[in-house]
């Protein structure tokens, strides 16, 4: 075919047609904003939270390099730098550790380091600089906190570094150093780093010049004292594994020789299955949404245009040039429309970022990422549904008879031929005309119950949490006392003896604590018959073919080698003993208290393949050779305890079981208890709680308070995230609505500018002509509120329901109040745009607008 | 019997220079039954003196009498509903609602006022006009003839005072216009019914009982009975 320069024309045909247009191309561009609002807003909290994820995960590994070698000599650093294959590679040498009285609980690491690998352990000195003079350091807030320091470039930093010979003794060397930078420590890492000069190093240390096992066989030395630690970064995160084994191998190092490691926050992705599918979702509603309205704008105007279409068909536009001059309209609004959407969608995902990461725990780590990429992807996919939306309108006008667009009239492709009689009313008047057009109708509709639905979902949603389910989940008792590790999963130490009888006498000191109930944890091995343990692989090798859970599979070969796994054992007095729920088996509790018996606390896993009858035998981990008491144990029956009352950490491959007390103590010496569950006078409430606080900053900072006061916090927080989520998308998703009914009820009004005006010749008053254009907006919004209100329930109920299996403390309500409430402004769009309308149509006289043909 | 009389019926348009007097002094009386065509060019003012005639505009002056009511002073509402009662319109577009059949297009300006349909006239009308077969059909199914027909039988209806006829045979060819016009004038002359016609067809005007000229807003011969 011959190509003919006509571009020019079409696009200036375009430009024109759309200048007539004012309002319907506000609309149109309003719509398109929105959907890029939508995308950009879901990107940016989506890239956020991966970022600080993944960032969390690194800070907890110390590293954001893709792997690295441990142990390495100054020679084996020099083999692997050359031999390339890598982006960047630094490296640190470990001096020992700081070992002064106040570093007690901070584990610090004492090492020289390059600049580079001080940026990728996130321990790079935000102010001040890297060592350089001999007796230079840089250290964390935290360390500097724990000495008494001040954050100052150059303060005195006394350090005492135990470190070791060659042959292998300790030796403990003084030093006062003198601070010549520091960083923010964070709080997921546990362990600190503190960086000094090489010249100190190389003057106090020996630095490692063989290779590390060999001096490890030669001199005994366990201790990573002197050895390199190198990091590198490729090009890809791909398959770091076998990156690393062929940068060994380019290195000629041999396999056993160095030790490699990978940086599993870019093995194990930071993303799960659920969140990956809620964001697909959102995408989809998203899309969905955006087309719904787009398509339904450009629909419409092609229609209210199509004589205008016809008209440039019969002198000689060709379809394939309509299609352009519609394609080409939509990216003009699509060039105005969008860029508005990207800029206003950062924000409002900046505003909700807040209110997400309140609900998470990423250890302090909240990026609010500002990346091309973001944006990018949100025009592309903004314009991906622009397209989509466009291609049945551009059908439409390419398809255009010139014959009959010229007497098109709306319900030309009315399927009905005829029509039974019945008395004209206004309102019976109203639903023929919504009928003209069933498409658009459906979707006007549609589009607007879509947002009603999402609405009153959120709200069943947010009513659904039940504060007091959520209560049972955290805290059993009035007031719990529990070690921080137990109850923020980010705080690096977990203690599950912290409860001394010390505490528990300190805390029965205070006036108003009534009671106090104390329940015993130890993790210990349970020592599996033959029998169960073919069940435990039978059952194993069929979960580790549904799931992709990299770590278990190695678990589970341990199990079946050593014949034993993690078991989580429980003592709870009688107090908390009578909150146990028994789901199988009988309990019979004179023989359980005589022992020999055990109760098998039921988890997802372990009732699978123990059952009740079962014997194990429950026992210690073994730290060398000495053997340490067992018992063995009968599963007596199967049971569920408070999830308050236990660690908050279940053993992978495990069991949990409840014992009792003599062969619990019998088997375990602990320090303290697990928890203490207050019980309390209600009156002193509030003092307790004071009290307990003051005692426990005081001299038990790792313990934690749990009221209902401080639950009720983080309950309204994690409501609030899903209200302010649901509610926006909602809302937007409502705008979108009320902007297709809008435009449809607009441009249905104004295209029958003739028809209207000839029914008022025939002795239409304007009161009546009023009423049936209110009438026509009074249906949509019925229909709507009808499906919103049915449809809409059994959809939030299915929603809901899926969502909440996963969390005991949702429970489902009807609500219909989101639909309630948007009856006045539904009702108030639809009553008052027609008369509106209606009023512009009387600034032209009648004859007027029955003489003008619309254009 | 007189039931449209107009005195000194003056439109203008515009203002000083570009003035524009569709009708300028419009003196003219149609008796009860009388079939009157009014005649002239384009742009001579017969549409204007129609729309005043139907109460679709007001005049600059003068007064338009029907029925012995002065319409001239009516406030918009109240014209609609002197319209759907004294009025019924032919238009040269046929003009039906188009999601309304055949019976109901008919019976839509009655309905409109509220009252009862007189079923017996109303179906000696569609016989008359040969819609038997057509009353449950929507507008879309029709021709353009039938379609003229049916906004005939929707100006009949509700037995207004007068019929005013826009051209309503412009948009049919002629074998159609005969018929259509044939049709008009057998009602015209079985219901009794006053019949206005404004055409710029001399051998359709000829159909009439009176033939009304009109120039430059004037009228030239025929204003009343000789």
């Amino acid at each position: 075919m011959k190509k003919v320069a006509n571009r020019q024309i079409i696009r200036m045909l375009s430009f024109r047609t759309m200048k007539e247009k004012k309002w319907k191309n506000l609309i149109s561009i309003l719509a398109i904003a929105l959907t890029a609002l939508l995308f950009t807003a879901v990107f940016t909290v989506g890239s956020s939270l991966i970022s600080s994820a993944e960032e969390s995960t690194m800070r907890q590994v110390g590293t954001s390099a893709h792997g690295g070698y441990k142990y390495l000599s100054v020679e084996e650093y020099e083999q692997i730098k050359e031999a390339g294959g890598y982006q960047s590679i630094s490296y640190d040498i470990c001096a020992g550790f700081a070992m002064n009285p106040e570093f007690a609980e901070i584990q610090t690491e004492v090492r020289f380091a390059e600049d580079q690998m001080a940026k990728w352990s996130f321990s790079y000195p935000e102010k001040g600089r890297m060592p350089k003079e001999y007796n230079e350091c840089v250290a964390s807030s935290k360390v500097l906190e724990a000495l008494g320091v001040p954050m100052e470039i150059g303060a005195k930093v006394p350090l005492n570094i135990l470190t070791h010979t060659f042959a292998g003794e300790e030796k403990l060397i003084s030093e006062e150093f003198v601070l010549s930078g520091y960083f923010q420590s964070n709080e997921a890492s546990h362990a600190q780093e503190l960086w000094i000069s090489k010249d100190w190093l190389e003057a106090n240390i020996d630095i490692l010049h063989q290779n590390y096992y060999e001096r490890m066989e030669q001199a005994g030395r366990w201790d990573g004292d002197g050895t390199i630690q190198a990091s590198v970064m490729f090009a890809s995160s791909y398959d770091i594994e076998s990156q690393m084994a062929e940068m060994t191998r380019r290195a000629g190092l041999a396999d056993n020789s160095v030790k490699e490691s990978v940086n599993w926050a870019y093995a194990s992705s930071s993303v799960d299955g659920m969140s990956v599918a809620l964001g697909v979702g959102l995408l989809l509603i998203i899309i969905l949404s955006g087309y719904l309205i787009i398509y339904n704008i450009f629909y419409i105007n092609v229609t209210t245009d199509i004589r205008y279409y016809g008209l440039l068909k019969t002198i000689g536009t060709t379809g394939r040039q309509l299609r352009h001059m519609v394609r080409w309209q939509a990216f003009l609004l699509s060039a105005a429309g969008i860029p508005l959407g990207l800029f206003a969608g950062w924000f409002v995902g900046r505003a909700v970022l807040p209110a997400i990461y309140g609900t998470l725990d990423y250890g302090g780590v909240e990026n609010v990422e500002l990346n091309p990429w973001i944006f990018l992807g949100s025009a592309v996919f903004a314009l991906l549904v622009v397209y989509l939306s466009c291609i049945r309108p551009c059908r439409l006008a390419a398809r255009v008879s010139p014959i009959e667009a010229v007497r098109y009239v709306e319900n030309s492709r009315y399927k009905k031929k005829v029509k039974k009689s019945s008395r004209v009313s206004m309102p019976g008047l109203a639903i023929a005309n919504m009928g003209r057009n069933k498409k658009k109708a459906v979707l006007v509709i549609a589009s607007l119950s879509l947002s009603l639905i999402l609405l009153n979902a959120t709200y069943c949603l947010i009513k659904g949490f039940s504060f007091d389910e959520y209560v049972k989940d955290y805290l059993v008792g009035d007031m719990q006392v529990s070690h921080l590790g137990t109850v923020n999963m980010s705080y690096p130490v977990r203690d599950y003896e912290a409860v001394t009888p010390e505490v528990v006498e300190a805390l029965s000191q205070i006036d108003g604590v009534e009671q106090i109930a104390v329940p015993y944890h130890r993790g210990g091995t349970a020592v599996l018959k033959d029998s169960i343990l073919e069940n435990f692989e039978v059952y194993y090798e069929q979960l580790l073919q549904e799931t992709d859970e990299f770590y278990m599979e190695e678990l589970v070969n341990q199990v079946l080698e050593s014949g034993m796994v993690s078991a989580d054992n429980y003592y709870l007095p009688k107090e908390l003993f009578s909150m146990a729920e028994f789901l199988e088996g009988s309990f019979d509790k004179e023989k359980f208290d005589q022992g020999g018996y055990v109760i098998l606390l039921a988890d997802e896993e372990s009732k699978n393949w123990l059952h009740v009858g079962d014997k194990v035998t429950i026992g210690s981990y073994t730290e060398g050779e000495e053997s340490l008491p067992s018992k063995e144990a009968e599963i007596m029956a199967v049971a569920e305890i408070p999830y308050a009352l236990g660690s908050k950490s279940f053993p992978a491959c495990g069991a949990s079981f409840l014992m009792s007390e003599e062969d619990f103590f019998k088997l375990y010496e602990l320090r303290g208890g697990l928890h203490a569950c207050l019980t309390v006078d209600k009156e002193k409430e509030a003092q307790v709680a004071e009290a307990v606080n003051v005692l426990l900053e005081q001299n038990y900072p790792e313990l934690t308070l749990i009221t209902k006061e401080t639950l009720r916090e983080s309950f309204s927080g994690f409501t609030n995230m899903f209200g302010m989520i649901g509610g926006l998308l909602g809302v937007v998703l409502g705008i979108i609505g009320l902007l297709n009914l809008i435009n449809a009820m607009i441009t249905g009004i104004l295209s029958r500018k003739q028809e209207l005006a000839m029914m008022q010749a025939v002795g239409m008053t304007g009161k009546q002509l009023e009423l049936m254009l209110t009438m026509e907006g009074v249906w949509y919004g019925v229909f709507t509120l009808l499906i919103g209100a049915t449809v809409g329930n059994v959809i939030s109920y299915g929603l809901l329901y899926m969502l909440g299996k996963n969390m005991s403390y949702f429970v489902w309500e009807f609500h219909i109040l989101p639909i309630a409430v948007s009856i006045p402004v539904i009702a108030l769009v639809s009553v008052l745009l027609p008369v509106i309308c209606y009023q512009v149509l009387c600034k032209r006289s009648i004859i007027e607008r029955l003489r003008l043909a619309e254009v | 019997m007189t039931v449209l009389e107009t005195k000194g019926l003056k439109k203008y348009y515009g203002q000083s220079e570009s003035l524009v007097k569709a009708l300028d002094g419009v003196d003219l009386t149609v008796n009860q039954g009388e079939f009157v065509s009014i005649v002239g060019t384009s742009g001579s003012g017969k549409s204007t003196l129609l729309h005043m005639l139907g109460g679709l505009d007001y005049p600059t002056e003068g007064s338009v009498i029907v029925d012995g009511k002065d319409i001239s002073g009516l406030k918009e509402d109240a014209l609609a509903i002197f319209r759907r009662r004294k009025i019924g319109f032919v238009f040269q577009s046929y003009n039906l609602v188009p999601v309304l059949n055949v019976y109901e297009n008919i019976v839509f300006p009655i309905q409109l006022d509220g009252n009862k349909v007189d079923v017996s006239y109303v179906d000696q009308i569609i016989k008359t006009l040969g819609l038997e077969n057509k009353v449950n059909s929507l507008p879309s199914q029709l021709s353009g003839g039938q379609q003229q027909r049916v906004a005939i039988a929707r100006a009949l209806a509700a037995k207004p005072a007068i019929i005013l006829a826009d051209e309503p045979t412009g948009n049919l060819d002629s074998k159609t216009s005969q018929n259509v016009l044939g049709l008009l004038k057998v009602t015209s002359r079985k219901f009794e019914q006053t019949i206005v016609m404004i055409t710029h067809n001399e051998e359709i005007a000829q159909m009439a009982d009176r033939i009304i000229r009109i120039e430059d807003g004037k009228i030239v011969t025929g204003g009343s009975r000789a």
